[in-house]
């Protein structure tokens, strides 16, 4: 009689983890996917802290996706007041009462690479697996593992909203699963009403100082059909580059991590080669020559220092 | 800085100071030299106790030179003094701020190297000295990543000024925006530009 209702309360049991099992599983890849699409058509209210190393900071950050464009504003707590203005393509920072620092604005994405499907993270790069449930802001969050298979690139945890999939919580991770990055929410309204003045800076029009960052800097002396190739590439990163784009700027990305390469003109105020770690983010800077003219290679990304060194040392003149 | 001073200030630090190791320390409370010995000494105590120190202060030729007195003795066999000698050869600088951002530079070993860096003294600044020169390696591992011909490619750990930040500001800025599109959380590209010093551009 005892045996009989030890077996039935296991085979109970079991059912009640296989149903739980099956609430929560939806496959740890299903969730990547649904956090990529909560982070674009959401709109949610909070706050954040964002951790690099030894340095920290609060944000605030209001969302909304718009007549097909998303739009954000990331609002400083910390420090002196900056802010930062995203309307689909285009990123605005307002410094102080009145400075704005516009990028130049330029195609760069490949359209067929813009959709979420070519940009999983790629099973032979990564393991990607569910960790259980935990309470991030006060929300049941499903805990997601990341491993990168290799050292070209960084693992991840991700703490993803049970409801929504928003990404609640993220870290970075380095060697020894040290956290590079953290960032978290500490407070959050999903879904909210916003308001259009929520997306625009309220500023005197005549005050406005503007300044525009071009996206890279190439020299006029360069010889014409000069071009740039970057021969090394790690494994599971692909280019994000437009065919036909300029390429002295290029774009790389494994659903994950992602990497910039600019070759550039040299100017009086260039880094020192080598790399300057910030956070999860590292910048190699290099200097490449090529037919007695001297160029600036810059590769910024969340990817190891060794990963972009190489990659900085693999750039070469290509001509048409 | 003599020797009673410095071992007033070990004492102190393990909380076993009379009352006239003290009253000397503060007759020099307002000594530089004194100031910088009590913050290495701690350090050396956080590093010896596991606690490491991820904004050690990259300085050891000052900090050696000024804190312990140079001998004859050469200590060209000791691995650590090498290292110390190989880091105080690559202009290791201290600099303030932006204590999380380091700069990474390649090496090739084959350079010239200074003079054996030659250090003596008591037992606590020959400490010291290994300490600061065993942590620095272990914090900053030279890590061979391509070997080509006989050229051999190191990575040594640096400081980037506070003059540029603006110009890493830009870069991250310009790799924010063209990330944005690709990332899983597209938030997080510009929330790294925005954490780095109110912007700064």
């Amino acid at each position: 009689m005892v045996r009989s209702v030890i077996l039935l309360f296991g085979f109970v049991f079991s059912l009640m983890c296989n149903s739980l099992a099956a609430q929560t599983s939806g496959g740890a890849e299903q969730w990547i996917e649904k956090m990529r699409e909560a982070a674009t058509y959401s709109s949610y209210r909070g706050t954040f802290m964002f951790s690099r190393g030894d340095m920290s900071s609060s944000m605030r950050v209001v969302h909304r996706y718009h007549e097909g464009e998303e739009q954000e504003r990331l609002t400083q707590l910390d420090g002196e007041m900056g802010e930062i203005l995203r309307r689909g393509m285009e990123v605005i920072c307002l410094v102080g009462e009145h400075d704005l620092v516009r990028l130049e604005k330029g195609e760069f994405s490949n359209p067929v690479s813009a959709s979420f499907k070519e940009f999983m993270p790629d099973h032979e790069h990564y393991r990607v697996d569910e960790k259980g449930i935990e309470r991030v802001v006060n929300r049941a969050a499903v805990k997601i593992r990341v491993q990168a298979k290799d050292a070209l690139r960084y693992s991840y945890r991700l703490w993803l909203d049970r409801e929504t999939g928003l990404l609640l919580k993220s870290q970075v991770l380095g060697d020894d699963d040290k956290s590079l990055e953290t960032f978290q929410f500490t407070s959050l309204e999903i879904p909210t009403e916003t308001r259009p003045e929520e997306f625009a800076f309220d500023m005197d029009a005549e005050k406005v100082v503007m300044k525009t960052i071009p996206l890279s800097q190439p020299d006029k002396k360069w010889p014409s059909g000069l071009e740039w190739d970057v021969a090394w590439v790690p494994e599971g990163f692909k280019t994000m580059s437009a065919p036909g784009n300029s390429r002295d700027v290029m774009l790389y990305s494994d659903g994950l991590a992602s990497f910039s390469v600019f070759v550039e003109r040299q100017r009086d105020e260039m880094l020192p080669e080598g790399a300057s770690m910030v956070g999860a983010t590292t910048l190699y800077f290099s200097e490449l020559s090529h037919k007695d003219m001297a160029y600036a290679v810059t590769v910024v990304g969340e990817i190891p220092a060794m990963t972009a060194m190489k990659v900085a040392k693999g750039v070469q003149a290509v001509m048409e | 800085m003599d020797e009673r001073t410095k071992e007033s200030i070990s004492a102190l630090m393990d909380d076993e100071a009379n009352e006239l190791e003290i009253q000397r320390l503060l007759s020099r409370a307002d000594s530089q030299e004194l100031l910088d010995t009590w913050q290495g000494y701690h350090r050396v105590r956080d590093v010896m106790s596991g606690m490491r120190d991820s904004r050690l202060d990259i300085d050891i030729s000052k900090r050696v030179a000024a804190s312990i007195d140079i001998a004859d003795e050469d200590v060209s066999s000791s691995s650590a003094a090498e290292r110390a000698d190989d880091l105080v050869h690559r202009g290791a600088q201290s600099v303030s701020g932006l204590d999380s951002e380091k700069s990474v530079a390649p090496v090739r070993e084959g350079s010239d190297r200074k003079a054996w860096l030659k250090y003596g003294g008591g037992a606590i600044a020959a400490c010291l000295m290994v300490v600061l020169a065993t942590s620095f390696q272990l914090d900053n591992e030279p890590t061979v990543v391509e070997r080509s011909g006989t050229d051999e490619y190191q990575l040594v750990v640096n400081r980037v000024d506070p003059d540029q930040v603006s110009r890493v500001n830009e870069y991250l800025l310009r790799h924010a925006e063209r990330s944005s599109v690709s990332l899983a959380s597209t938030m997080t590209p510009l929330v790294r530009v925005a954490s780095v010093n109110s912007i700064g551009i």
